[in-house]
Order: structure tokens, then C-alpha cells, then sequence
């Protein structure tokens, strides 16, 4: 009834519909109006290049609009706009094109969220342009994230990124860094090839650490180049010798004693090669190291606060790592020194797939004696030699395989022969004796190794290796002796040394929701130990003298059975490597397992921790706890170290050593070529071993050693400063250190503490080396060194035996109560290069020790014939020594 | 190279007097008087080896019943106990007081061990071989020796069984332990020149072969004398210690056994 809806209806109706249509009609017009904010055009009258802040600021106030974003979308950087004028949005877009962002408006304020992100890995190797040779230890790092890691021991990386374009830069000391843009939108493998630098000006290579080692510390990373450029001795490059110019490392004298690092004994370090134990890192008592430079890509020393990985000695770990070998094209070098020869041969068997290097390096000192001694009847000589092979073999992108090989030798023989005559007996060959004798002291090094490099996915590299190594010390003497027509025949051998067998398997895990690295492992290893034999063997006219019990006679090789020690080591470990904002960390546990048969084993579980903190980007400070044991030790033999020390397990009676190191260190970047570092250590021991005395004969049987040794405690503190620049034409570092050393057993020196056989209270150590043009370069060492502690008898006594005979024995003093003189010497060297065609010829020249410093190695009490003492200093190398060599590479 | 390049010279350390003390040596031979001598250690800027203690009395104890004591005069170093025999078995105690300190050593002495000998002319050098029969499970010590005229002659100890046959130290020739013959027969072999067994007018001297049955002490004193003889040759191999059973000082003090035939050569 239309009559019935009122003229008042229809109007509160109309007004309704349009009160509805207003507000349909503002919705839109409300997006609209957020969407036009995003549109509002901007003109910065030109274009902008500056600071993304100073961007932001300005985009905000030309619109008015307050921009709001958090830490995790923005990235301070250098923005360069190809625009002047855009709307918001495309300021926006190019202020975060980095992130996947989304914008969200309230009011007059612009939010800028972050999107869910995703990452992709990106992986490979960084390798040397020309060679193809791995870097290890090169930076690889997003340039505008800062995010990135150095490549591992065998030159591969892995980083997570946002997808999106990547601007990465890779850089390496000596080489050209190289920036590449990457899409990354998948998991990708890539491969980094820098080339090595040729420019003369000094180039910026400051230690850029990566998020994966600014924790490290107690690290000392030397280029292989800047060790060829040191003076040495007789010119023979040298890596341990480097080294020991740096604060916290010495030796004793020329190389005799081992190496000690902070404080610690020589059997303290661990020298890997190629990740290989090497029982016996150097020739000629230590004089020189085994390690030839033309074969070795890196050598790094960790001197305390060593990672999660590294186990089995207590002082400090030598890594160092062969090369593989020029995929590209053959090489070769050669040189021929004073002392010693070395030849190299590298090169593709397959290129770009399969390559070897082979080396070889011997002494000539024989070749000189047996000239000198031609017609003396008494005559000596000696010699070293090591060679090294490597075959490198790329199987895939994903799978590597190595096969390395390692010999060292050296020989000290004597031969004296006297009234000579010409006998043959038997079918053998004639000799030339009447009475001659024939000593034979050599020791020789093994190593061979097979590895395996293989990437699980993009994110999980394996290394996984078996390993034999083998140390041996003889001792022959050959006794010859005519009397009437027969010849008698003498021979006694001894031998001590050790055998190893390892397997192992070792992980690098970058995970891609975990910041950094996560390191874990496990090795197992068989030891043989030979203490200490003697095999004697006469020999009338031939033939082999018997007892009365022959079949009772032991073979060598059952005698050999019966003195060996077997034993079995196992070590695993778990470490990561990580940062959260300013601080990086590396954090990890060691364990260590040594079994015997029927016996107890031992366990140590060896926490390790370092912590870094950026206070600036050039300054970081970091603070470090190692905790370490092991279960093999060097008995030595005489008052220095020799190669006849001999390895030993841990006993029931000696239960293993066990180390504490705290470190605290302070790292400055002084500008772009200078670093400066200062480190405290504070280091204690239980169960530091060593003699109670010494023994009463240079060759002990098995049973005899485990009860000379007695157990301690000890303590070595120090501060070390170390100012090093890096740069191509002017290189070098000076360091110091500060340190004491102690110890006490309740066995020795009446229980009181006495200063360690290796406490050096000041060491200085100058290094330079400038490259006054691309052909000449001029070096120089200064070194010096606290006197050494020593033990000095202070009374004496004689007895007459029963056939009225009268020796004269020492009696010690308080132990390492004096000291020796200082030690310092300065050696100089020079470096004269020339190429013709596509050879490369080097001269090299200098003088080692060139004020001719008397540096005591011992002191003695020498008798005189009227019988009276006096004490002496005896030194090695008392007068200059020049050098000279050719080298020529081709 | 590194020889030529070595040098020494005086240090300039100034050691400390060390402390004084006492060193005893006695030897003991069956029925024979007994003789010990005692003194002190000395300085390395001392002009003289040896040092008398300071009221020194020595004391021997035979089968640990108390049998002589002597005090040293002033300045003596070497005492004589007359009238004391000493016996196959007997166990001996040597002991001496003195200002510088207390020193005491045991020993016994071994029986004797027979032998018998046989040697072959060859030409100019004799061939000897020794059968001995061991006659217990424990380890014994021996040393053979050659008296020629009771000079001592110089032996070639080439049997395998010898302690060492290149040894610098005379004492250490001959020495050998029945390790690989306990309680059996051990045919030992040596040989030496025959000019050596001749005396200046050309006449044969007499030939002594002594088999010496030492104590386990002895034996390791002697073994150490060869160390302390290594390190006058090489100063750096350091200085090896001397085997002392003394306790309280330093010396050795044993009994000394030994049977001995005389050896005649063949044609």
C-alpha cells in the first residue's frame, strides 16, 4: 500500500544510499591516496652519489614523509643514482635494492619491511690465474653485506647470500683483488681466479679479515715469497728459520735444540704436511728445515690458542701445505747454491684436470770432503737430500683427489782406514782393509698420503685422507779387521724411530641458517714406537758367526717385534666459527683417546674458545683459552737436540702432559699497510716431563727409559709486540717479546723451581726488505736473544779404578742457574733479477752473520795438560758467512 | 765448512764454589787385605783431584757383623785394613763418617766362575775360544781380559756377544753379560796378535786369561765410563753421569772375583 510508506521514508532512504555512496566513494579514493604517496615525484636537481643515509634524509624531506626502516633492510653504502628526479618508490627501490622489501604507509610515514628472504649458497674455488694453483686463506666477501670467509687449506669457500646481485671481491697478499657480480638465484659454484700483482707502488693489502678468522689469534701467517726473499744461511731459503724471526719463536743456536714456542719444548709442536704428522721437520741437527720453498704453498704457525682441530702437542702447530702443481703449462726451476742444489718440475698431465709438481733438493758437502780427503786416512763426509711429489687430480667440480709424497735424508759417515791391504775372501768383492772402520749415523723422514676432497651439496666439504709416516735414526758401524789371512768382521746396527698410519676425515659445514662455520672430525691412529735397538752380527771369512744355541739366535726382525711399542690414537672435534655483530667467535672442543693393549687408555677432553671483538674496524681486540695435551714425547739423548732423540709413548708411570694457554691480544690496522699487534700469554703445565738426569749411556734399551723420566709443573708468561706492513715494495716487521719460563720437579734441583731449558727473557727480531726497482731487491735480518740458561757442573771428582785408572766425572750445579752470552747477529742479502724469452734468472748474494758474532751453542770445562780448567764457550758459525746462487725458472 | 767456522773461547761465567762431597772407592779381591779410599770432591780451579775429609772414619761390616774401623789421620786418603780377609759370599758394608757427610755402600763377593780355553795359531794371529758354563738363572756380568806379563794385551773382541767391540774406553772391552746363555754353555771367542804375546828379546811371555765375574754395580760403573769418555771427545754431547752404589756421595765399591788360566800356545 503505497500509501503507506511516507515522503519521510523515501528521504531517510535517499539519504542512506548516498550516506553509503560517499563512503564507497572514499575507500578507493583513501588507497588511492596511499598509493599517490609512494607516486610523489621528486626532483633532486641533479643526481645524487653519496651516503644512503644522506639520501634517505633528503628523499623524506622533499616529500615530507617520514621514512622508517630497521637494520635488517639497510646496509650503510655509497649510492650513485643514473637518476635526478623519480617518484618515492624508485628513490626507495634504489636505496634497498638489496633486500626484498615491502612498503607499508601510515599517514605520512613510510615503513619499509622486510620480505621473507631467500638465500642461495655460493661456492668455489680461488685459485692463481696463471698456475691454477689454490689460495689458501684468500678473502671472498659480499662487498656491500660484508659478508664472506677465507678459503680453507685446500683454496674452497662457501657463502649464503640473498638472491639478488652479489658484487663480490676476493683478495690474497700479492695478488690483484678482483670484484665480480654475481645473480644469484640458486645454489652456484663459481670459480675465483686473481692474478698476481706486477704493479711496483706499494698496493693496499691490509688484513682484511673475513667473518671466519677475525676470531683467530696466536696466528702468524708469512708469504712463501717474503720467506724466499729473507737472507739465510748459505742462501737457502728457509721456513722454520723465518719463523723463529718472529716474537715467541726461537731455537736453540743455529737451528740446534728445536724449535720452541713460548716457552715450550721442541717436542711440543706439531709440523703437518699436506695435514700429515712429520716427525722430524729439519736437516743437519736443525740447521735447516726439510721443507723445500719451490714445493710449499703456504706455511702457517698457530703459537698457542690453536682451534678445535688441531691436537696431539701442547705448543704450537706448523701447517704447512704443498702445491699442486701449474694445470695450465709446464714449469720448471732450478738453482745451485754453496750448499745445496734444487730442482722443481710442475705441470698438466691433463690440463685443466691433472696436474704434478715434483721437487728435489741435495747438498754437495761430500762431494767437496771426498776430494779434500782423498788420501787421508781418515775421512768424513755428509750430505742431505728430500724430495716431494704431488699428483692433483680434479676429478669433477665436486670431487678432488690428492696423492702426495714426501723423503728426507741425511748422512754422517766416517771412514777410517789404516795400513792398507788387499784381501778377497769367498765370492764377495775385494776390500781393501787391514783395520777400517766404518761409522754411519743417518735419519730419514717419510711421508706418503692419499686424499680426497668432496662437496656434499653446496654447503659441506670433505676431506677425508690416509696417511703413512715414518721416522727412523741409525746407527752402523762396520768394523773390518785383518789378522793373518782372515778377515773379521764386525757389525752393530742401532735404530730407533717411530711408524704411524692415519686415517682421518675432516668437515667444513657452512650452514645456510647458521651464521659461519661449523668444523667437525675424527681421526684414528696406529703408532709403532722402536726405542731403541742394538743388532750385533760377526762375521769370520764370510760367513756369519754362531753361539751354542743357534736355534735360539733371534732374527733381527724377531728382536725388532719384541722391542716395538704399539699404541693407538683417536681425536675428534667440533668447532664453529661464527659472528653476531661486532664480536666473531671460534669456539670448540678437541678430544683425545691414546689406547694400549692391557692397559688403561687415557682420555683428554680439550676445550678451546677464542672471542674477537671490532671496538673499530681497524682495532680488534680478542681473547683466547686453548687446553691441550699429548701423549707422545722426545727423550733427548744429549745436552742439545739431535736426531737420535728418541719418540716415546706416555707411560703408566708418566701419565700424559696436559697445557693451559690464556691469551689476550690487541690487533691496530695503522692506514693501509701497517699492522700492529700486542699479545699476553700466560701459559702453565702438569706433568711436564723430562730426566731426572741424564742418562749414563747414549743407547737405552726399552726397559730402561720409562724410569728416568719424572713429572712436573711449569709456567711460561710473556708479552709480544709485532709491528709488521705488508706492502710490495717495503716489507717487513719488528718484534719483541718479553717472557719467562719455569718449571719445578720434586727430582730435580731439590724441588726448588729452576728457569726452563727454553726461557728467553728479551728477543728482538728486525726484518726488512725493500724492492728498489722490478730487477733488484736488497733484505736484512737483525737478531738478538737473551743468553741461554745453562747448567754448569761447579765441582768435579776422580776415581781410580781397580786397574789404577783415573776418570774425572762433573757434578751439576743448581740447574739453569747461569747464563750463556747473549746471542744477536745481523745477515744481509740481495736479489738481482733478470728474464730473457720465457726464462727468469735470479742471483742472489749476501752475507750471513756479517759482524761475525761469536753466539755460544755450549759451555765446557775443558781439561788442560797441566791440569787445570778452564771454562769455555764453544760457538758454530763464529766468522761471516757469504753466499752466493743462481736460479733460473723457466 | 762448520768446523772451520767454529771457534771457543773463554766464558765469562763465574760459577759458585759447589757444595763439598764425599766420594768412597773400595775393591775388594778374595783373600787379599782390603783397601778404601775416601775423599772429597774440589773445585774446577783446584790444583789437586783429590781432597781429604775431615774427620773421616771408615767402617767395614762383614756379613753384617762389625769387623774393623779405621779413622783417617789429617789429610789421608787411603786406608789399609790389615788383617781383614774377605771371602767367596761374603756381604760387605763400607762405611764412612765424616764432617762433609755420611757415605755407605754394600757389596758381595761373587764366587768365581771357571772356564776352559783352547786357541788356534793362524799364521800370525791366535784364535781363543772360552766355554763357560753359567750355572744359575740370574743375570751375571763378565769380563774377559788377556795379561801378558801382566801388561794388559790388546784384544779383538769380535763374538757378538761382547758389550761392545768399538768402544773408546779400554775398561769397556771384553765386557759381556750371559743374557743368551743363562744356565747353559756359552763358547766365547776372541782373538789377538801374536807379537803381543812375545816380550822385547823375543822370548814368550806369560799369557794370563782372566775371566772376571763382576758385580752388577761394577758393571754399570764401567758402562758409564764410556759416556763420560764420549763427552771429553765431544763436549756437546754433554756429561753422562757415573754409576755410584754409593749412597750419601759418589764412587764404586765392589768385590772384584775372577779365575784365571794360563794360556800356552799351540806350536
Amino acid at each position: 500500500m503505497l500509501n503507506d510508506i511516507t515522503y519521510g521514508d523515501l528521504f531517510l532512504r535517499r539519504v542512506m544510499r548516498l550516506f553509503f555512496l560517499l563512503l564507497l566513494s572514499l575507500v578507493p579514493r583513501e588507497a588511492e591516496a596511499q598509493n599517490n604517496l609512494l607516486d610523489t615525484q621528486i626532483d633532486l636537481g641533479e643526481r645524487y652519489e653519496g651516503s644512503s643515509k644522506t639520501l634517505i634524509d633528503k628523499v623524506g624531506a622533499a616529500t615530507g614523509v617520514t621514512i622508517s626502516y630497521s637494520n635488517k633492510v639497510y646496509v650503510h653504502q655509497h649510492v650513485a643514482l643514473s637518476f635526478r628526479s623519480g617518484t618515492l618508490r624508485e628513490f626507495l627501490d634504489a636505496i634497498f635494492s638489496r633486500f626484498a622489501v615491502e612498503y607499508i604507509i601510515r599517514d605520512k610515514k613510510v615503513i619499509v619491511s622486510a620480505m621473507a628472504t631467500r638465500n642461495s649458497r655460493l661456492s668455489g674455488y680461488c685459485r692463481d690465474a696463471l698456475t691454477g694453483e689454490v689460495l689458501i686463506g684468500a678473502n671472498v666477501y659480499d662487498t656491500l653485506l660484508m659478508a664472506g670467509c677465507a678459503t680453507n687449506g685446500y683454496g674452497f669457500f662457501s657463502v649464503s647470500l640473498p638472491h639478488g646481485r652479489a658484487t663480490l671481491r676476493a683478495s690474497f697478499v700479492g695478488y690483484t683483488p678482483e670484484l665480480r657480480d654475481v645473480d644469484l638465484n640458486s645454489d652456484t659454484i663459481i670459480d675465483i681466479r686473481l692474478h698476481p700483482s706486477i704493479l711496483m707502488k706499494d698496493i693496499n693489502v691490509v688484513n682484511s679479515h673475513s667473518d671466519a678468522d677475525r676470531a683467530q689469534m696466536d696466528f702468524v701467517d708469512i708469504p712463501i715469497e717474503q720467506v724466499k726473499a729473507m737472507p739465510t744461511l748459505l742462501g737457502e731459503a728457509d721456513i722454520i728459520r723465518t719463523y723463529q724471526k718472529t716474537p715467541g719463536v726461537q731455537s736453540g743456536e743455529e737451528g740446534f735444540g728445536g724449535l720452541s714456542v713460548r716457552g715450550g719444548d721442541a717436542d711440543q709442536n706439531i709440523y703437518l704436511l699436506d695435514d700429515v704428522p712429520l716427525y722430524s721437520a729439519t736437516h743437519l741437527m736443525g740447521m735447516f728445515s726439510v721443507f723445500n720453498t719451490e714445493a710449499v704453498n703456504s706455511a702457517q704457525l698457530y703459537k698457542g690458542a690453536f682451534p678445535a682441530r688441531y691436537g696431539g702437542r701442547m705448543s704450537s702447530v706448523f701447517d704447512v701445505k704443498l702445491r699442486e702443481g701449474d694445470m695450465q703449462k709446464f714449469d720448471g726451476y732450478a738453482n745451485l747454491g754453496l750448499l745445496a742444489s734444487t730442482i722443481m718440475f710442475e705441470g698438466p698431465i691433463v690440463k685443466d684436470k691433472v696436474s704434478f709438481i715434483t721437487s728435489a733438493r741435495r747438498t754437495y758437502f761430500d762431494v767437496y770432503s771426498s776430494q779434500m780427503q782423498r788420501n787421508n786416512d781418515n775421512r768424513y763426509s755428509f750430505f742431505f737430500y728430500d724430495i716431494s711429489a704431488k699428483l692433483n687430480y680434479r676429478v669433477s667440480p665436486r670431487d678432488r683427489l690428492y696423492v702426495s709424497f714426501f723423503v728426507g735424508k741425511d748422512e754422517l759417515k766416517n771412514e777410517y782406514n789404516f795400513q792398507n791391504q788387499i784381501v778377497t775372501y769367498g765370492e764377495k768383492s775385494s776390500r781393501t782393509v787391514a783395520n777400517n772402520d766404518e761409522q754411519n749415523v743417518n735419519w730419514n723422514n717419510l711421508v706418503a698420503a692419499i686424499r680426497w676432497n668432496h662437496l656434499f651439496g653446496n654447503s659441506l666439504f670433505a676431506n677425508v685422507t690416509a696417511a703413512y709416516t715414518h721416522y727412523r735414526f741409525n746407527y752402523n758401524i762396520e768394523n773390518f779387521k785383518t789378522l793373518s789371512n782372515s778377515i773379521y768382521e764386525n757389525n752393530q746396527k742401532y735404530y730407533n724411530g717411530i711408524t704411524d698410519v692415519e686415517a682421518k676425515a675432516d668437515f667444513n659445514w657452512y650452514p645456510n641458517k647458521l651464521p659461519g662455520i661449523i668444523r667437525f672430525g675424527v681421526s684414528g691412529m696406529s703408532h709403532l714406537f722402536f726405542p731403541g735397538l742394538t743388532i750385533s752380527t760377526s762375521i769370520v771369512d764370510g760367513e756369519e758367526l754362531a753361539n751354542s744355541a743357534p736355534d735360539e739366535e733371534e732374527t733381527e726382525q724377531e728382536a725388532t717385534a719384541k722391542n716395538r711399542l704399539s699404541r693407538y690414537e683417536f681425536h675428534s672435534y667440533l668447532e664453529d666459527d661464527f659472528r653476531i655483530n661486532k664480536f666473531s667467535f671460534n669456539v670448540g672442543v678437541h678430544l683425545s683417546m691414546l689406547a694400549r693393549q692391557n692397559q688403561s687408555h687415557y682420555l683428554s677432553v680439550e676445550p678451546r674458545a677464542a672471542l674477537s671483538y671490532d671496538i673499530l674496524p681497524q682495532w680488534r681486540v680478542q681473547l683466547g683459552y686453548s687446553h691441550a695435551s699429548q701423549f707422545v714425547q722426545q727423550l733427548r739423548l744429549i745436552s742439545v737436540a739431535s736426531p737420535a732423540d728418541m719418540w716415546l709413548p706416555v707411560s703408566s708411570q708418566n701419565p700424559p702432559p696436559r697445557a693451559r694457554q690464556w691469551s689476550l691480544q690487541s690487533t691496530i690496522d695503522l692506514g693501509s699497510y701497517y699492522s700492529f699487534t700486542t699479545e699476553l700469554y700466560y701459559k702453565d703445565y702438569i706433568r711436564k716431563q723430562t730426566f731426572k738426569t741424564m742418562p749414563t749411556s747414549l743407547i737405552l734399551s726399552q726397559n730402561e727409559w720409562d724410569d728416568i723420566f719424572c713429572s712436573g709443573s711449569g709456567v711460561s708468561k710473556g708479552l709480544e709486540l709485532f709491528m709488521h706492513r705488508k706492502a710490495q715494495r717495503l716489507s717487513g716487521w719488528i718484534g719483541y717479546s718479553f717472557s719467562h719460563s719455569y718449571c719445578s720437579y720434586n727430582e730435580i734441583n731439590n724441588g726448588k723451581r729452576f728457569d726452563a731449558d727454553n726461557d728467553c727473557r728479551h728477543s728482538v727480531s728486525i726484518y726488512g726488505c725493500y724492492k728498489i726497482s722490478d730487477r733488484f731487491d736488497v733484505s736484512a735480518t737483525w737478531s738478538y736473544h737473551s743468553g741461554a740458561p745453562v747448567t754448569i757442573p761447579d765441582s768435579r771428582y776422580t776415581i781410580k779404578d781397580a786397574d789404577n785408572d783415573e776418570y774425572t766425572f762433573y757434578i751439576d750445579g743448581k740447574r739453569n742457574a747461569y747464563r750463556m752470552s747473549a746471542s744477536h747477529s745481523l745477515n744481509i742479502g740481495a736479489n738481482y733479477k733478470r728474464q730473457f724469452s720465457n726464462t727468469h734468472h735470479t742471483l742472489s748474494f749476501g752475507v750471513y752473520n756479517v759482524y761475525g758474532r761469536k753466539n755460544p751453542m755450549f759451555t765446557y770445562w775443558k781439561a788442560n795438560e797441566n791440569g787445570s780448567y778452564n771454562l769455555r764457550e764453544f760457538s758454530l758459525i763464529a766468522f761471516p758467512w757469504p753466499y752466493v746462487k743462481y736460479a733460473i725458472r723457466f | 765448512m762448520l768446523v772451520s767456522t767454529s771457534c771457543e773461547r773463554d766464558s765469562v761465567i763465574d760459577v759458585e764454589q759447589g757444595v763439598v762431597t764425599p766420594v768412597m772407592t773400595a775393591y775388594f779381591y778374595e783373600d787379599s787385605s782390603v783397601v778404601v779410599n775416601a775423599y772429597s770432591s774440589v773445585s774446577f780451579y783446584s790444583s789437586t783431584n783429590y781432597q781429604a775429609l775431615t774427620n773421616a772414619i771408615v767402617t767395614i761390616d762383614k756379613n753384617n757383623k762389625f769387623t774393623q774401623m779405621v779413622a783417617a789421620d789429617s789429610g789421608a786418603i787411603r786406608m789399609t785394613f790389615n788383617g781383614l780377609r774377605i771371602n767367596t759370599g761374603d756381604t760387605i758394608t763400607v762405611n764412612v763418617s765424616c764432617d762433609e757427610g755420611n757415605l755407605s755402600a754394600t757389596t758381595v763377593m761373587l764366587p768365581a766362575v771357571d772356564f776352559t780355553v783352547t786357541n788356534t795359531l793362524n799364521d800370525s794371529v791366535v784364535d781363543c775360544v772360552v766355554r763357560i758354563m753359567d750355572s744359575n738363572i740370574a743375570t751375571d756380568y763378565f769380563q774377559l781380559k788377556l795379561f801378558a806379563d801382566d801388561e794388559l794385551v790388546d784384544c779383538y773382541y769380535y763374538d757378538d756377544i761382547f758389550e761392545s767391540v768399538f768402544a773408546t774406553s779400554e775398561q769397556l772391552l771384553g765386557l759381556f753379560t750371559d743374557n743368551d746363555f743363562n744356565s747353559r754353555v756359552r763358547y766365547v771367542r776372541f782373538a789377538f796378535n801374536l807379537k803381543d804375546a812375545l816380550r822385547a828379546d823375543g822370548t814368550n811371555a806369560t799369557l794370563r786369561l782372566r775371566l772376571y765375574h763382576h758385580t752388577y754395580d761394577y758393571y754399570q760403573y764401567l758402562l758409564s765410563i764410556q759416556g763420560a769418555f764420549a763427552s771429553t771427545v765431544l763436549p756437546v754431547l754433554g756429561q753422562t753421569n757415573c754409576y755410584t752404589n754409593v749412597t750419601g756421595g759418589y764412587g764404586i765399591v765392589s768385590g772384584l772375583s775372577f779365575s784365571e788360566k794360563i794360556l800356552e800356545i799351540e806350536n
